[in-house]
């Protein structure tokens, strides 16, 4: 039982844990674009599909994007030439179909209004035109037979649209035809007769006439020497139709034209005649005529003006319009700034003032001025561009940082923030020690003062404080500055000296031992191999007890005049002298019984030390008495 | 005590050579600027010298939003509350955060911050218009607009799409006409499938800044940076900043993880306190250990006369020590000879 649910948890659990690669692997964040497969062929056939598509449907914008977009198409290398030149016979066969197409049209237009002869020309273009597509369009197709073959592309969709261009051009062919017979049939019938081309003249009675004033149009509507009356013609002005009239009795007509208000050099006029079907007229456009308008351009002259323009402030702007240097008084000026227009007018020296105020901040570095003048009358209008910079002020800011700061203990940060015109107020500052950031306002007068107190876990450093400038004016540009500081962390300057100091002073203390030891003996060997003991200092004899044990030999030898020999053992002595110092003899027996100890044993205890300096007063006490 | 003083020093070795190594040996995970490989970000911390940050906290320290860009690509982990807020401070104050994602949890930021758009997580696949594959789709409807100055296209690699849901959203860059989400993922398009123009590239204005949203990060990926105009809209964005990548989001390897504690290690032994604190330590140690060894051999010497002395208290120690120095001096093996 409790195996299955093991091996049930492990089931669950595996591809729980395994969820994150699965999802890795079926959504892997990027494959490597130089080992990832390419693709057997490129997709070129569905482009070619939908601009054939446009092509054939006369999209012609629509299908030029789309051959455009081929750039964008990945092509292998080896394949690239077919590829860039199938797309470039498919822009040229687009061109020219586009090109026929719209000349056919204008034909059309043509013939609608008589324009025979233009007809003709056109005709012949067209003609070269459709030839020019025919011979492309041969080429699109053995290109794409090659991209098919090449890429091994499923040839339907390409063949069926290469027949629907076919088709397309087969279509314009008939255009073509059945607008030249037409063309022939009427001049045919001119020929013969049947149809009669009318003559259509018109004259002006001025060839310059100011701009907005009534010229009178006179003209004459004739057919082979007859007069056609009553007949309605359409006076166009440039190209657009303006007025329609009637012939008279004698096929003539004269109209009062009130020219539109077009402040440009010239404006041409012609008329046409449309004659109704039955009639046995060919419809006829007279010739055209230009009319040069009057009218006089006004200079504006800028007087005075910022170079510079700082927002929130004013600045006058003074200027002047004159009309060949007579002042225009009391004229319209029309004023646009960041799309806010404003009309003013000049006064009777026709000087103008402007008061230029900048509010809001503008979305460039600069602000443009449009100023135009008011067409009136033959007085036309006159436009005047100017760009001013806007003044970014540049703040002074003078900032007090102490050179070394005492981690723990607070420092102060003073400054002062302005510009030409004064203190800088209420502006953002933001101070940057290390991972500390402080921010503050300066006040009234541009000062601010910020104190800190840096943490007690900064490291000794030299560090850089960084101090933002950043002002609540957008005209005033934000400063940054660095200025250097050092740190001292006295934790952090100590920590290093540690392990420097408790070396030092372990070493200084057993110096102070050594030169001090607690117990300082000199003992003295006495050389008994003469009868004269010689004394003889020889050897520094650090135990205490053997110390206390020489002293007390010493006194011994004062009282019974005996040293020990140097063949003798400690208990041969001990022996010999016993008799000597009965009253003495059980404590020194002690005595050399733990210097025995302190010489052969291991160790001594500080037991032995005190019981052996016990004995050493016993001893002289009692040898003293 | 000799051989357990060898196995210690030759552990020590053996773990400072492997520790070198790993320090090495390059990392390999997926957006790691220390990766030089193709799938790494060495190319674009050559080109940005970005500020790498380990804690989106870290960008509380920025004194200077204006002048900030923030590149978050790819983030594996969710974005937690605190995060999020660190992340619309900053946004607010004018910085320009890029959220580049696919398939990853950028998606979370996107819910807190009240992002009318996501990541739609479904592959875009574009049949007519790619690099070598459709899984590598190149973009070129691209509005002009200051951060797609200069570019004419943006080769992707496995990328998805936007979804957006509200005007508030500028679309910046679309997917070509052809290109679809392959939900299903078999590699053709299903009439369930969302077909044309697919927004890739977004930008959404919080605060004073700018929040662009680009639906591929492995556009800047080693392999894929120098593809069409890619470093061109990084260029574009990171211009006249300073630049921040966040790392804290990503899952990493275990040599990762090592290599990333042996910086940081490094990097506090850099500091001039652990710095000297070391050395005067290991001066220490090596001067005391020296002097342990010389204090050994001398009581030994002492010991030797000592031990005599104790037998034989009456005998001449200088001339015992002048013994022990001839001995020393000529060798054993002649006085033997000798006698």
């Amino acid at each position: 039982m409790k195996q299955k649910t093991t091996i049930t948890i492990i089931f669950i659990l595996i591809p729980l844990i395994l969820l994150s690669q699965i999802y890795a692997y079926i959504y892997p964040p990027h494959v490597n674009p130089e080992t990832v497969p390419e693709e057997t062929g490129p997709p070129v056939s569905i482009l070619l599909t939908y601009a054939l598509s446009n092509l054939t449907t006369q999209n012609w914008t629509e299908a030029l994007k789309q051959i455009n977009n081929t750039e964008h198409l990945y092509v292998p290398q080896n394949y690239k030439y077919i590829v860039t030149r199938t797309i470039e016979l498919l822009r040229q066969l687009t061109e020219t179909l586009k090109q026929t197409n719209e000349t056919l049209e204008v034909i059309e237009l043509l013939i609608e209004y008589g324009q025979l002869e233009e007809a003709k020309t056109k005709l012949k273009e067209t003609d070269i035109l459709l030839g020019k597509a025919n011979y492309t369009l041969r080429e699109v197709e053995d290109a794409i037979d090659q991209l098919i073959q090449t890429f091994n592309l499923p040839s339907n969709p390409l063949k069926e649209k290469i027949n629907e261009t076919k088709n397309l051009l087969n279509q314009y062919k008939q255009t073509y035809l059945k607008l030249k017979q037409t063309l022939e049939e009427i001049i045919t019938k001119i020929e013969q007769g049947t149809l009669i081309q009318p003559n259509l003249t018109i004259s002006a009675n001025t060839t310059k006439t100011p701009v907005g004033s009534t010229i009178k149009i006179c003209g004459n509507l004739t057919a082979t020497n007859k007069t056609l009356q009553n007949k309605t013609i359409t006076i166009y002005i440039n190209k657009k139709p303006y007025k329609t009239t009637k012939t008279s009795e004698n096929g003539s007509f004269e109209i009062n034209l009130k020219l539109p208000t077009i402040y440009a050099p010239a404006i041409t006029i012609y008329a046409t005649y449309k004659p109704e079907e039955t009639e046995p007229y060919v419809p006829v456009t007279s010739n055209t005529i230009k009319i040069e308008l009057i009218y006089q351009t006004p200079t504006i002259t800028i007087l005075e003006i910022p170079e510079k323009i700082s927002p929130l402030k004013n600045y006058t702007l003074i200027g002047e319009i004159k009309l060949n240097d007579t002042p225009l008084e009391n004229w319209p000026l029309t004023i646009t700034i960041n799309q806010n227009t404003t009309t003013i007018y000049t006064d009777s020296q026709g000087h103008f003032n402007y008061t230029i105020t900048i509010t809001t901040k503008p979305s460039t570095s600069t602000i443009t001025i449009i100023m135009r003048t008011q067409p009136q009358k033959s007085i036309g209008p006159a436009t005047t561009k100017i760009t001013i910079p806007i003044e970014y002020i540049d703040p002074q800011i003078t900032v007090k940082t102490p050179k070394i700061i005492i981690a723990g203990i607070k420092f102060e940060i003073q400054g002062t923030a302005k510009t030409e015109d004064g203190p800088i107020r209420n502006a953002t500052i933001i101070i940057k020690i290390g991972s500390k950031i402080v921010t503050t306002n300066t006040n009234e007068n541009g000062t601010f003062t910020v104190k800190i107190a840096p943490s007690l876990l900064t490291l000794s450093r030299k560090l850089a404080i960084t101090i933002v400038l950043a002002p609540k004016e957008f005209w005033i540009n934000t400063k940054t500055i660095e200025k250097q500081a050092t740190i001292i962390n006295p934790l952090t300057i100590i920590t290093p000296l540690i392990p420097i100091l408790i070396p030092i002073a372990s070493a200084l203390k057993q110096k102070r031992k050594e030169k001090h030891p607690p117990v300082e003996v000199r003992e003295e060997l006495i050389e008994t191999t003469r009868h004269v003991a010689v004394k003889k200092e020889v050897v520094k004899v650090k135990h205490p007890i053997v110390a206390l044990y020489w002293k007390t030999i010493e006194k011994i030898h004062n009282k019974t005049g005996v040293y020990p020999q140097p063949n003798q053992t400690l208990r041969e002595y001990l022996t010999q002298i016993k008799e000597k110092i009965k009253n003495i003899a059980e404590k020194f027996e002690k005595l050399t019984i733990l210097t025995e100890k302190a010489l052969y044993a291991e160790k001594t205890t500080k037991q032995d030390e005190k019981l052996a300096k016990e004995l050493y007063k016993n001893i002289i006490e009692e040898l003293k008495q | 005590m000799k051989r357990v003083k060898i196995i210690t020093l030759a552990l020590i070795f053996s773990i400072i050579f492997s520790l070198t190594i790993a320090y090495m040996i390059p990392s390999t995970d997926n957006y790691s600027p220390e990766n030089p490989f193709w799938n790494g970000l060495k190319t674009l911390e050559n080109i940005v010298n970005p500020v790498q940050i380990t804690s989106i906290t870290q960008l509380k320290q920025i004194i200077n939003p204006k002048q900030t860009a923030i590149l978050i690509l790819g983030p594996e982990k969710p974005f937690t509350t605190q995060e999020t807020q660190t992340i619309k401070k900053i946004l607010e104050k004018g910085a320009i955060v890029l959220v580049a994602d696919d398939f990853g949890q950028a998606n979370t930021l996107l819910e807190q911050l009240e992002i009318p758009c996501k990541f739609t997580q479904k592959m875009l696949i574009d049949p007519v218009f790619y690099y070598k594959n459709p899984r590598l789709p190149k973009i070129f409807h691209i509005e002009k607009t200051p951060w797609t100055k200069n570019i004419e296209e943006l080769t992707l690699n496995y990328a998805t799409t936007l979804n957006i849901t509200s005007s508030e959203i500028k679309i910046l860059a679309n997917s070509s006409e052809y290109s679809y989400l392959d939900i299903n993922m078999n590699n053709q398009w299903d009439p369930e499938e969302p077909k044309g123009r697919q927004p890739i590239l977004a930008q959404a204005n919080i605060g004073e800044g700018t929040l662009l949203l680009l639906s591929d990060p492995s556009i800047f990926i080693n392999s894929m940076i120098n593809k069409s105009d890619n470093a061109q809209l990084l260029k574009n964005i990171i211009e006249g900043k300073t630049t921040y990548l966040d790392l804290s989001h990503y899952i990493t390897t275990l040599h990762t993880q090592l290599k990333t504690i042996i910086n940081i290690t490094l990097n506090y032994i850099y500091t001039p306190e652990i710095k000297y604190t070391l050395i005067a330590t290991t001066t220490i140690i090596t001067l005391y250990t020296t002097r342990k060894t010389k204090e050994k051999e001398e009581p030994e010497k002492i010991e030797e006369i000592e031990e005599v002395l104790k037998k034989h208290p009456n005998w001449d120690r200088r001339i015992l020590e002048k013994l022990r120095e001839w001995r020393e001096k000529f060798g054993a093996n002649r006085t033997t000879q000798t006698t």
